[in-house]
């Protein structure tokens, strides 16, 4: 089997990504246990990185008010051609986190809507502290306990204006882009820091190729044991009740040894922190599920690389067997490099080939996107 | 004789080496960020413990789901209680779901490997 020219998306989607040193994305249905795996995983994220917990207070502040909105105010969707599914995105470049929440809103309530965030746009700090404790008085609370104290508060702890931007759906729905953004030192100074244009287009730009390639979740940046663990945990509650176990099984699978492997073998120009950088995907269906990964490689790995997929690839269920025990029963190395049980281990669970691109990006270094198709079959 | 007990994580298995009690078991789940570390003090105890063996024992492996390279290192365990094991003294109980395909044939291909008693069983 060649090289698949179709995964050269994922390649585009590291690049579009590379301004921001963490990116993670999730469409599709929120649930409580849903919204408790995103938080763990932005927390282990901030434990790694070791940030400042004044920063690290704000950013869940922010998360759990923008998780809270996406879960209390989103409307049905009727028209169900179109994925107008609920996102949640948390991206980190420098020492901002942007957090960006996504849902769908009955145009009827857009402009009360508008207006709220207007207001509280409109205000420094100081004023912002005394609206806040006006709208407290009033006890204007709408049926669903909004009132836009959320507002007030995210813009006071975040330091910044609300961004927001809506996406007309049809007569009777608008898509709702409500974006913050957390600084260390917001919130100290005068004035709230101005809307940055860009970023909000950047998180729609990324919910777009999320929307073209039919994802469900998207996670770029630097891979650990410790966001591994979290990636299967939110993956594991998940998974419909309806599936088989065995298919269950064979996606938990799939995620640890590709995770595992971005984070053993992935190289890169970065020092410091991202040793490990990587960008990782799943679209999830009812019966199937497509898993895929990507990560920079050292150009001299590209030969033996190639010519493990391929035998993989070139190999049936017995030749595997056979290749899988003679790699068990082999000299353990203490570069474990190489070893290739990973490959073929996803080949015999998923029944598939594997699809793989590989593209040269400079002298040193070229880019491997592996993918790996399960389906809920009974075998 | 000390027991080496290991506690279960949602990353790393659960450990029984008593041979005091003659419990020998590995169970829950194992895709350490490390398995030839994590293993290594398994490997240890056995061959500090290893004259415990050479009387009939079970070792139990009751694993719902592991990794590649914690395949690797269930080899290394097989390849080490058939060395220490004499005239057939050590039994391999391999327990799977039985919906779970995949952790029988895994059970099947060891016991191909391996030229100890092993016995296949469900949960």
């Amino acid at each position: 089997m060649k090289e698949n020219s179709e995964l050269s998306f994922v390649y585009q989607l590291y690049t579009h990504l590379s301004a921001f040193s963490l990116s993670y994305i999730y469409k599709g249905d929120f649930s409580d246990h849903l919204n408790e795996t995103i938080l763990s995983l932005a927390e282990t994220n901030m434990q790694i990185v070791n940030e400042p917990s004044a920063l690290k207070k704000k950013v869940f502040f922010i998360m759990v008010e923008s998780l809270q909105n996406i879960t209390r105010h989103t409307e049905a969707v009727e028209d169900v051609s179109n994925d107008n599914s609920s996102l949640f995105i948390i991206q980190r470049k420098a020492q901002d986190y942007y957090i960006t929440s996504g849902n769908l809103i009955d145009v009827d309530k857009v402009e009360p809507l508008v207006h709220k965030l207007e207001k509280v746009n409109s205000l420094d700090p100081e004023s912002l502290k005394s609206y806040y404790r006006e709208v407290l008085d009033m006890g204007e609370l709408s049926n669903k306990g909004g009132a836009g104290l959320g507002l007030i508060e995210m813009a006071r702890k975040s330091g910044n204006k609300l961004a927001f931007a809506f996406n007309p759906i049809n007569t009777k729905k608008s898509f709702f882009y409500f974006q913050s953004k957390v600084t260390l030192s917001g919130g100290k100074d005068n004035t709230l820091d101005h809307i940055e244009p860009e970023a909000l287009n950047a998180a729609k730009s990324f919910h777009q190729i999320v929307l073209n390639k039919n994802l469900n979740f998207v996670f770029q940046g630097d891979f650990n044991h410790e966001n591994m663990k979290t990636v299967l945990n939110m993956t594991e509650g998940n998974m419909s009740r309806g599936n088989q176990l065995l298919f269950r099984k064979r996606i938990v699978n799939i995620i640890v040894e590709l995770i595992q492997n971005i984070y053993k073998h992935a190289n890169t120009t970065l020092d410091g922190n991202e040793k490990h950088k990587g960008v990782f995907m799943i679209e999830r269906h009812e019966e199937r599920y497509i898993i895929t990964s990507g990560n920079l490689i050292f150009s001299s790995r590209i030969p033996a690389l190639t010519e493990k997929l391929e035998r993989v690839n070139n190999s049936d269920t017995s030749k595997l067997s056979e290749l899988f025990n003679s790699l068990l029963m082999a000299e353990e190395r203490v570069d474990q490099r190489g070893a290739g049980l990973g490959l073929i281990d996803m080949k015999l669970k998923s029944k598939h080939n594997l699809s793989y691109l590989i593209q040269p990006v400079d002298a040193d270094f070229a880019f491997f996107t592996v993918q790996v198709k399960i389906e809920d079959i009974a075998n | 004789m000390e027991a080496l007990l290991i506690k279960a994580k949602e990353d790393s298995p659960g450990i029984i080496l008593d041979a005091q009690k003659g419990e020998y078991e590995i169970n829950h789940r194992s895709l350490p960020e490390d398995a030839i570390a994590f293993y290594a003090p398994i490997f240890a105890w056995i061959e500090k413990h290893k004259e415990a063996f050479s009387k009939k024992s079970i070792f139990k492996i009751k694993l719902e789901y592991y990794n590649t390279t914690s395949a690797k290192q269930l080899y290394k365990l097989f390849c080490y209680l058939q060395d220490i094991s004499v005239n057939n003294s050590v039994e391999i109980h391999w327990y799977y779901h039985p919906d779970d395909k995949d952790m029988h044939a895994a059970g099947e291909r060891y016991s191909k490997l391996i030229q100890l008693p092993f016995t296949l069983l469900n949960y």
